[in-house]
């Protein structure tokens, strides 16, 4: 017997993942092959490395396309370093005033900058008027309407909640389309929006978390918001007096499928 | 020592992505904490001196370090939803694949911080000991000790076999495609 505390842990696991040194491993084997307790405690590291490097999920897409805009900027914006250092110094300040200045006419102009939309921002538009009439319900997927951002359709929910799609509208903020549908149910009524690309930045109001999906509830202008991701974009669901429940209730009820 | 190549990190986001799952047990944190990781690294010319990936490993950890002690400052109401409407009824939806892969990300994300971190260094990053335990600030020995009891508890956890025994704890398990 060998007692279990007298393993050699580091040998077992190098030799389970293929790290162990030739001249190592076949004195290791010999012990091996001599006790059950070693065998068993090889078997379970080598289970656990077939288990850990057989899993291939990949990135999403969107976050793909954010990182790789990341590291394009930062490419395009590093060049030389020699030279740069003392330019630097020099023109940070006047750099800094003139971000200032950018960052004072995009908050003019309101959303018409360059940036990724906000939360709010989006929550407005959820708040918006309608500009076209509502998408359809999709006979072949039941549950869901004949319109998709990202490969995420937007809810059907007249036949379990009652609340009818009632209208749309498309809105682009810095280069990102914002797709927006209304539903009413009882003179009640509520902006479904989704952002199409990388996830926003959403942060504090109150966390609530079910089936692995974080639902982020928050006020603004005296309106109820729900945040969430779905497919690597972000969902806001809106609505002036509706209540928490009714809104998160319709934030995780619906049942889209990536196209 | 030589320039980070901000174009060349892109190869490192799927097996970055794991592993920023497997330290935050869910997929939207892990997309937040990669998604920060790049931020931060891409902020500015980077000299490094050990391989890409060890470096971004190192990043992946400040950033998570950093996460966590921002979200204690930061006063957070959470509660379920059964606290307040029935159910999800999109749960178990999800294709298998990613359920098992959700899996094995959360059983990792469960293992003790120091545990969980020699794990996903070496068996979900791909790194070699000596820079794990770079990456990780810890000594090699450390780093395999600590791969061993994280892969020991896996294997438990997942493990098919019937129960011996009275009192044995609810398994999960697993069916996994083996490579070979």
């Amino acid at each position: 017997m060998t007692d279990r505390s007298q393993l050699p842990e580091a040998e077992l696991a190098a030799l389970a993942d293929g790290s162990l040194p030739a001249d190592r491993r076949a004195q290791l084997r010999a012990r091996i092959e001599a006790s059950p307790e070693l065998a068993s405690a090889l078997g379970e590291q080598e289970r656990a490395v077939r288990m850990l490097r057989a899993v291939d999920e990949p990135a999403p897409a969107a976050l793909r396309a954010h990182v790789s805009e990341m590291a394009g900027g930062a490419a395009r914006t590093a060049g030389p370093r020699s030279a740069s250092r003392w330019r630097r110094s020099l023109f940070v300040p006047a750099a800094t005033a003139l971000a200032v200045a950018v960052a004072a006419l995009v908050a003019l102009l309101g959303s018409s900058g360059s940036s990724a939309p906000t939360v709010p921002q989006t929550a407005r538009l959820a708040l918006a008027a309608a500009t076209s009439p509502a998408p359809p319900e999709d006979p072949a997927h039941g549950g869901l309407l004949r319109l998709r951002v990202g490969g995420i359709a937007f809810p059907y929910y007249g036949r379990t909640a009652g609340w009818q799609a009632t209208g749309a509208r498309t809105d682009t903020i810095g280069g990102r389309r914002i797709v927006t549908v209304f539903y009413m149910e009882q003179g009640h009524r509520v902006g479904y929006a989704i952002v199409s690309g990388a996830p926003l930045a959403v942060g504090g109001g109150k966390l609530i978390i079910e089936g692995g999906v974080n639902y982020r509830l928050q006020h603004t202008g005296g309106a109820l918001l729900v945040t969430w991701r779905q497919g690597g974009h972000t969902c806001v669901i809106a609505g002036h007096r509706v209540n928490s429940a009714t809104l998160l209730a319709l934030a995780s009820a619906e049942e889209r499928q990536a196209a | 020592m030589r320039r980070l190549n901000p174009t060349s990190l892109g190869q490192h986001l799927d097996v970055l992505y794991r592993a920023a799952w497997g330290l935050c047990g869910s997929r939207e944190d892990a997309e937040d904490l990669v998604q920060e990781t790049y931020a931060r690294v891409l902020a500015r010319p980077r000299m490094i001196r050990e391989d890409e990936r060890a470096y971004l490993m190192r990043a992946m950890r400040n950033t998570f370090y950093s996460r966590l002690r921002t979200a204690s400052r930061r006063p957070q109401e959470a509660a379920t939803l059964e606290d307040i409407e029935p159910a999800d009824p999109r749960a178990g939806n999800r294709p298998d694949r990613v359920a098992e892969f959700g899996e094995i990300m959360q059983a990792i994300s469960e293992l003790p911080e120091d545990f969980r971190l020699a794990i996903v260094a070496v068996d979900v990053l791909g790194l070699s000991y000596g820079e794990a335990a770079k990456a990780l600030d810890a000594r090699e020995a450390t780093i395999t000790t600590r791969l061993y009891r994280a892969r020991q508890r896996i294997a438990k956890e997942f493990d098919d076999s019937p129960p011996s025994g009275e009192g044995s704890a609810a398994k999960r398990s697993l069916s996994v495609k083996e490579n070979s």
